[in-house]
């Protein structure tokens, strides 16, 4: 059977959406799971504004667990979870909730880092003016992190399309599943590295951005 | 004004540190206080208790006649914006301006903007730094940012300021600068000064009142004269030592002969104006060297520190000691010249 380049053109097209639309929304997801984590998981720390070694402990175990789990492993270990939330194991949405999985912890654990960099002379600072746990956050905290927090994010996209890649093997579809699909089924060398070479030109754009950003709120 | 009634810090630990032992303190409106105590003794521990960013394992702290740990939350941050604070690493916020870094707590408060404005400007140019507003505090020097510290910690217009370590990060001259401007807000605007530091040019040239911590006790306190001029404790003559008496050359310690007989002289006050060495010379028609001499003001008050040789038979020199005692001038024998 020849290679079919009038079929395949239009595949690499949804393979890029389905791509983009899989890292973009589980990244969203992942923030918005995550970033509340990392705050929590600083805050609650000993010596911190809201010092809680209950909370820390758990959210911690807890971080630690899916983090140990390999993502493959986890991708097959929560299909009944994703059934019950997507009504299907396979397909782009299916491959989007074991991607939250993986990247949510991964982003609290980054943010948690990204916050633990700043001067702790800082929230000294903040409480010796009065201020309440929530402005510490807010107007001391984040924007004091914020430069480091790009970063993060830049590094949680990157783990995340790569890990895009690996949720395409099992039918996800996006870039991954085509390079499986022709490539390694189908032997054809030229699919693989179409798929890798756009693969590579997005990390450096996601790359290139962060480090943008992160270089425009720094101010050191 | 602020008053510490037997506080003591215990950090728990293997093992726990009692960074401060039953710590009683009375700081008056108006004063500026100075503690002053090597690195370890507790001082960091003791003006953070101020303020219960620190909390007493024991004792009380009470400013301006409450109870902080009586406090609510709520309580505690509003009295906390009575108290400015300043620090050695200044703790500023790096990304933002001067502007908003002293706007903050004025924002914290949900201040009006217009308001916010004006009183930060009036701010920035009583601390000499209106023109750097936009900037951030990257671009600043040790002393700016200190200066735009101050700036921040006046914002809610506090009664009381509390320097942890203020000046140790500055040079000389940019310490001078930034203790200046310390007098001035003591001056101008009443507002009382607990400041802790290390260092006793500080507190000579700032303080009315110091204490001395030592591993977490007071081991003196008094009026910035009587302890510079009559040390008492051993660590507070260290002290007034690293300013007023330096260790005597070699060379010096060498010339001095076996029957020569070495004397601390300290005049205070009136006697500080008179030439009472000259006369001790003509009177007993002893030979006396001055090793080495200091003769300063203290809070507008003369006061001289001299370390002087005597070449004489021992009823001389006790004829001479005796004399210059009578002059109310404080005389002591040094037998170690090692200090
Ligand atoms: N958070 C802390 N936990 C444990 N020990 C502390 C803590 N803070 C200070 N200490 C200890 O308490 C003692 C006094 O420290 P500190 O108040 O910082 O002294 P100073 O400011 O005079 O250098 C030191 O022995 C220090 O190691
Ligand atoms: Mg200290």
């Amino acid at each position: 059977m020849a290679f079919d380049w009038a079929v395949f053109w239009p595949q690499l097209i949804d393979g890029i959406l389905a791509t983009l639309i899989m890292v973009i929304v589980s990244l969203a997801f992942s923030v918005l799971i995550g970033f509340p984590l990392g705050v929590v998981l600083v805050v609650t720390r000993p010596g911190h504004i809201l010092e809680n070694r209950i909370v820390y402990a758990i959210l911690s175990t807890i971080i630690n667990i899916f983090r140990s789990v390999p993502f493959i492993i986890l991708l097959v270990a929560i299909i009944p979870f994703t059934r019950l939330v997507t009504g299907s194991s396979i397909g782009t949405a299916a491959a989007i909730v074991p991607l939250i999985f993986y990247a949510a912890p991964y982003v609290g654990r980054l943010v948690e880092n990204s916050l633990l960099e700043v001067e702790p002379g800082v929230v000294e600072a903040a409480q010796a003016m009065g201020a309440t746990p929530w402005q510490i956050i807010w107007r001391f905290l984040l924007p004091e992190a914020l430069s480091s927090l790009f970063l993060a994010a830049t590094i949680a996209t990157i783990g995340l399309i790569g890990a895009s890649a690996m949720a395409g093997a099992v039918g996800g579809g996006g870039l991954g599943d085509l390079a499986i699909t022709y490539g390694y089924n189908q032997f054809e060398v030229r699919v693989i590295v179409i798929t890798v070479v756009l693969l590579i030109i997005f990390v450096q754009l996601v790359q290139s951005l962060g480090n943008y950003l992160a270089q425009v709120v720094r101010r050191k | 004004m602020i008053e510490l009634r037997n506080v003591s810090k215990i950090y728990p630990g293997l093992p726990p540190v009692e960074a401060l032992k039953e710590v009683s303190l009375h700081i008056e409106k108006g004063e500026i206080f100075g503690v002053v105590g090597v690195s370890g003794a507790g001082k960091s521990s003791l003006i953070r208790s101020v303020n219960l960013l620190e909390k007493p394992t024991t004792g009380e702290v009470i400013v301006d006649g409450v109870s902080l740990a009586s406090l609510s939350p709520e309580g505690l941050r509003d009295a906390r914006r009575k108290i400015g604070m300043i620090f050695q690493q200044f703790n500023l916020l790096e990304s933002k301006t001067v502007f908003h870094n002293v706007a903050l707590p004025l924002y914290l408060s949900g201040k009006k903007k217009k308001d916010v404005e004006e009183k930060v400007m009036e701010l920035l140019t009583f601390v000499g730094l209106a023109d750097r507003a936009e900037h951030y505090p990257g671009q600043l020097s040790g002393g700016q940012k200190q200066r735009v510290g101050i700036a921040r910690a006046l914002a809610t217009d506090p009664h009381i300021l509390l320097c942890d370590e203020a000046t140790s990060a500055l040079d000389p001259d940019t310490t001078k600068s930034v203790l200046d401007l310390l007098q001035r807000i003591n001056t101008d605007y009443g507002i009382t000064i607990l400041l802790i530091t290390h260092e006793m040019d500080v507190v000579r040239n700032l303080c009315h009142q110091v204490a001395v911590l030592d591993q977490g006790s007071i081991v003196e306190q008094g009026t910035v004269y009587d302890v510079f001029t009559n040390p008492k404790s051993q660590t507070a003559q260290r002290f007034v030592r690293t300013i007023f008496q330096q260790e005597l050359p070699k060379s010096i310690q060498n010339s001095l002969k076996e029957q020569d007989h070495v004397l601390r002289v300290v005049f205070t006050g009136e006697n500080a104006n008179q030439p009472l060495i000259a006369e001790t010379i003509k009177k007993f028609q002893v030979n006396i060297n001055i090793l080495q001499g200091n003769i300063t003001e203290l809070q507008g008050k003369p006061f001289g520190d001299l370390l002087i040789s005597i070449h004489g038979s021992t009823k001389e020199i006790a004829e001479v000691i005796h004399y210059l005692q009578e002059k109310q001038v404080s005389v002591e024998e040094v037998k170690s010249l090692g200090f």
